[in-house]
């Protein structure tokens, strides 16, 4: 059997393990070090998958599945194809970034490090297999390593009610989730006879007809969907969304707002969009409504926030809306028709990159501000006298998250529109055009307090830390760097897709 | 005779009962036990289904509850320990009396 295509996941969790195995050893006034740790480890492991992977070790692996005997999978389980890297990567860059917000977060004598480093770890594991899952049984365990730990972390503030209440909260929602899921899949199972995905989606057993016919097969995927609707929250399964941001750590929002969302979109481009194609319109129209709904409701809500996390939660459940007009434009095209097809997985893939930058540099300026107890829009008032730097990352970040042209948020938005736009879905681009120019309001709300008002209480956000300090700089620089370079990413995206689309 | 769809509908009553549970109960615990429902309704459905299946195709549907099993308990320990944690900061394991996060 060959290992090598599994390395990536082997490294993470030696390195996981290996973090709680250093906890016991590091007596109680090193364990800061262990943070570091993770954070030189995980960047170890990205330099190995990022430089390795595409051309010495697996000179094909750019653009062609693992050769294995079977055809790429082992126990018919587990895929490695370029798309699955692309989506690695990403991981990567999230939880790299938020291990830095923790660092600056939690104090250095905090309890638990070790726990609370290697259950970041053991996520972002279980992202990994999610979007590498070809089986309906790996997909299911994969899907809990990737929730478990993060229940955990939301809690993690043991003495704090506000964060116990977040974690029961997404905990609670998260149960349910999982047992849709599975109740899904079993239903599924029952009608098709296999768990492996790739008899799932070939053509043939998922076509409309066998849909119509089939009620047992036609619920079981829309139990699915829900529970993967649930896990990005897509209105109407949004709830536990605010609560859980507004109350967890901030370092573990950022997680959580970024790599299991995007995990699941890796998840639903696998199951509902290859090549269920046949079935494409059903489930066109049943993105079309989630994204529609997730955009308007999520914009609304986010109008009269005060507390910034809060917001961003509501701004999260409106990108989630875009992403899923992309998908919805996606599963509408014929299947064999490549070009147009290319246009809107590209769009997707690239729309993901900015996701993850610009929420992640947002959440690190609120890390910043909520490691000093100030979470509202009125502390940010008069904050750019104070603090230049800071202001202006945030400010880019929102700036592109709303979608103003030199960030890398316009980009993005301007290919999902064209996407949807040449798959004829003019009233969702109307829409998502309509919603981007509302959600300016809540975001020009905060710059306005940043740049306009004049400071109504003195905010003291204490000595700069370094590393936070550098990824925010990091952050805010790629989030533009790639708005006016968008070719940059999109070369990314067409070399993970390349495969894919021959598939068909 | 009792057949494969007996324990279906046995199975889709669980489940409709758990989740009812899980939505209308305000006890965390038995949220968590609604939800313990839930997983087994989904467990007894894929051994009756499997049934319906031969070599590979009636294994798979074997093996999966296994797994399920082993996930189900580590699922009920984190819940417990949260519930145990909220119960610590906030004597309470009343979701309704849980409600510090609204806006």
């Amino acid at each position: 059997m060959d290992l090598t295509s599994l390395s990536p996941e082997i490294l993470l969790l030696v390195l996981s393990v290996g973090i709680l195995g250093l906890d016991w050893f590091l007596p109680k006034k090193e364990k800061y070090v262990i943070g570091y740790c993770a954070i030189l480890g995980l960047s170890l492991i990205f330099i190995v998958v990022h430089f390795t992977y595409g051309t010495r070790l697996f000179p094909e692996a750019a653009n062609v599945l693992m050769s294995l005997p079977d055809g790429g999978s082992y126990f018919q389980g587990f895929v490695v194809d370029a798309l699955a890297l692309f989506f690695k990567r990403l991981f990567m860059v999230a939880a790299l970034l938020a291990l830095v917000y923790s660092l600056a977060y939690f104090s250095e004598d905090a309890p638990f490090q070790g726990e609370y480093y290697a259950l970041i770890l053991f996520a972002t594991l279980g992202c990994f297999l999610l979007v590498s899952a070809s089986d309906l049984l790996a997909i299911f365990v994969s899907f809990e390593l990737m929730s478990l730990p993060l229940y955990i972390l939301c809690s993690y503030l043991k003495h704090n009610s506000r964060s116990s209440e977040a974690g029961l909260k997404y905990f609670l929602m998260g149960a349910v989730t999982s047992a849709l899921l599975l109740y899904g899949i079993s239903l599924v199972y029952g009608s098709l006879g296999t768990t492996d995905l790739r008899h799932l989606v070939s053509p043939g057993p998922v076509s409309l007809v066998r849909l119509a016919q089939d009620p047992v097969l036609l619920m079981g995927l829309l139990f699915i969907l829900s529970a993967l609707a649930f896990k990005i929250a897509a209105v109407p399964f949004h709830m536990w969304a605010p609560d859980v941001y507004e109350g967890a750590p901030t370092p573990v929002v950022a997680f959580l707002a970024v790599a299991p969302k995007i995990a699941v979109i890796g998840l639903l481009i696998r199951v509902f969009l290859s090549s269920m194609s046949e079935a494409g319109l059903f489930w066109s129209w049943a993105f079309a409504i989630l994204g529609a709904l997730s955009m308007t409701v999520g914009n609304l809500m986010a109008l009269h926030q005060q507390n910034l996390k809060r917001l961003l939660a509501y701004s999260g459940i409106t990108q989630m809306g875009y992403f899923l007009v992309g998908l919805s434009a996606m599963a509408s095209l014929p299947p064999l028709s490549v070009p147009s097809l290319q246009i809107a997985y590209q769009a997707v893939l690239f729309y993901l990159v900015a996701y993850l930058f610009s929420e992640l540099t947002a959440f690190g300026v609120v890390t910043y501000l909520s490691a000093k107890g100030y979470e509202t829009v009125n502390s940010c008032r008069g904050l750019s006298s104070r603090y230049p730097i800071v202001s202006l990352v945030f400010l880019i970040s929102l700036l592109s998250l709303a979608g103003i042209p030199p960030m890398v948020g316009f980009v993005g938005k301007f290919y999902l529109f064209v996407a949807a736009f040449s798959s004829k879905l003019y009233w969702l681009v109307a829409l998502g055009v309509l919603n981007s120019v509302v959600s300016l309001f809540y975001y020009l709300r905060i710059a306005k307090a940043m740049y306009i008002e004049k400071e109504s209480q003195e905010v003291k956000l204490g000595k700069p830390f370094i590393p936070l300090e550098t990824a925010l700089w990091v952050g805010g620089f790629v989030v533009v760097l790639i708005g006016i370079f968008p070719k940059l990413v999109v070369n990314l995206a067409v070399s993970a897709l390349q495969r894919y689309l021959v598939g068909f | 005779m009792i057949g494969v769809v007996h324990y279906v509908i046995l199975s889709a009553l669980l489940f409709v009962i758990g989740l009812y549970g899980a939505m209308t109960r305000k006890n965390g615990i038995s949220v968590l036990m609604s939800v313990e429902l839930m997983f087994n309704a989904a467990n007894i459905n894929f051994v009756a289904l499997s049934y319906r299946f031969r070599d590979v195709a009636f294994l798979a549907g074997q093996a999966f509850p296994l797994f399920v099993i082993a996930i189900a308990a580590a699922e009920v320990t984190v819940g417990l320990a949260i519930v145990l944690s909220l119960y610590r900061s906030s004597n309470t394991v009343n979701l309704d009396e849980a409600n510090q996060l609204r806006g």
